[in-house]
């Protein structure tokens, strides 16, 4: 993107990001007793001018946004009671995202809960094991990745995501960054490919098997797996 | 002798019965426990360039290999660390009981023109799942670190009930 607009959810103009209310301890005084006072919410400069989202803002806004939403996954639990869980954070974020890069194909919100029913069998707090290498939550995030979100000199140009550990096992959180990256992975697998690669081809990126697929049939089966599910639910 | 016959065909069953046992086995779920001569786990590189490979674990049971494999594919070098602690485990057993969900259904086996041994290429049928865990004695390892814990049982699986 060439110049940034402001989405219309976001709080804060661009390059300043949003602060919760918070304590801040000050002296104790007849107006302030406990020696703690709230700090209202508040917008902060980003020294970097990138614009970066911190876990406050991404709350503030789906609070505020998802849950009246045109476009949602089809509402199929894939036979999974936690199936339709997230519905409105993947509209959410999936639409967010539309917004901000404007990709001519728009990503389906269908083909991020076939990924998560891939990825984490829609369960929150599930980790790879270390020694696998790291990867949290939802959308599976590793944090190879996490890091790479919140660099502000890292490969990302701009729409950062400055995120703990901890705050990854948050299914709101997890979704936002997650899509994000997906984003990213299709920008990367098309620069790479000379082509405009298509959403599955993203997919397929992220789980790093793209260059496998058509020649490794363990890669084939895993992508069959999820163009199954996502006909499914584009089929209800 | 009748007796020394039964007798006879009772070691056998056992044995045969012992070289592979089915814990519980649906469409989308498999529990199996093989001997280790019906077992043969590695890192398969598929991308020499980028270095990926897939953790492959394979058993037999009658026609059938089961191929249980990682979620995501992980750099060899990673991978062979992984393999490392999980051979130093099954080293220490005889038996190996895997648990996993199913990726793609039972087809023709497609593994004669793969690097794994002869007997896996030897069975007429390939169905492919995705590693859960496998336990052997008292030691559990898991894919994700919550799958190892009773309740986590089903692998997170759908359709299960």
């Amino acid at each position: 993107m060439s110049k940034k607009t402001k989405h219309p959810w976001r709080i804060c103009p661009i390059g300043e990001h949003w602060v919760q209310d918070h304590p801040r301890k000050v002296p104790v005084s007849d107006k302030n007793p406990s020696g703690v006072t709230i700090v209202d919410g508040h917008c902060r400069k980003n020294p970097s001018h990138h614009e970066i989202f911190v876990a406050d803002e991404l709350h503030e806004l789906a609070e505020k946004y998802f849950k009246d939403l045109k476009t949602m996954p089809t509402p199929d639990n894939l036979g999974n009671p936690l199936g339709n869980n997230f519905d409105n954070l993947i509209a959410g974020w999936t639409q967010f995202w539309n917004d901000i890069f404007a990709p001519q194909d728009l990503l389906d919100p269908n083909l991020i809960k076939a990924l998560i029913a891939s990825e984490s069998s829609f369960r929150v707090n599930i980790s790879a094991d270390s020694i696998i290498g790291e990867a949290r939550g939802l959308i599976q995030i590793t944090e190879q990745t996490r890091k790479i979100l919140a660099d502000q000199k890292g490969e990302l140009m701009d729409y950062l995501l400055a995120l703990s550990q901890k705050e990854f096992y948050n299914p709101n959180l997890n979704l936002a960054a997650g899509i994000r990256w997906l984003f990213h992975k299709k920008y990367l697998a098309s620069h790479r490919l000379k082509r405009e690669v298509t959403w599955m081809e993203a997919i397929a990126e992220y789980k790093g098997i793209l260059p496998q697929l058509g020649k490794v049939k363990k890669a084939d089966k895993i992508m069959n797996d999820i163009e199954q599910i996502y006909e499914r639910l584009n089929q209800k | 002798m009748k007796l020394l016959i039964i007798s006879v065909l009772l070691i056998l069953t056992c044995c045969s019965t012992n070289s592979v046992q089915i814990y519980k086995q649906t469409e989308q779920f498999i529990d199996i426990e093989v001997s280790k001569e019906n077992f043969w786990f590695t890192c398969d590189e598929t991308d020499h360039k980028e270095k990926k490979s897939f953790m492959s674990f394979y058993t037999i049971e009658d026609d059938t290999v089961h191929l249980l494999i990682f979620r995501r594919i992980i750099d060899t070098k990673r991978c062979l660390k992984v393999y490392d602690k999980y051979k130093k485990i099954i080293t220490k057993t005889s038996k190996i009981r895997l648990v996993g969900i199913n990726l793609a259904k039972k087809e023709k086996n497609y593994l004669q023109d793969q690097n794994v041994p002869d007997k896996f290429k030897k069975a007429e049928y390939l169905t492919t799942w995705y590693f859960v865990r496998f336990h052997t004695g008292n030691t559990c390892e898991s894919y994700f670190t919550e799958d190892c814990e009773p309740q986590n049982y089903w692998g997170g699986l759908f359709l299960h009930n």
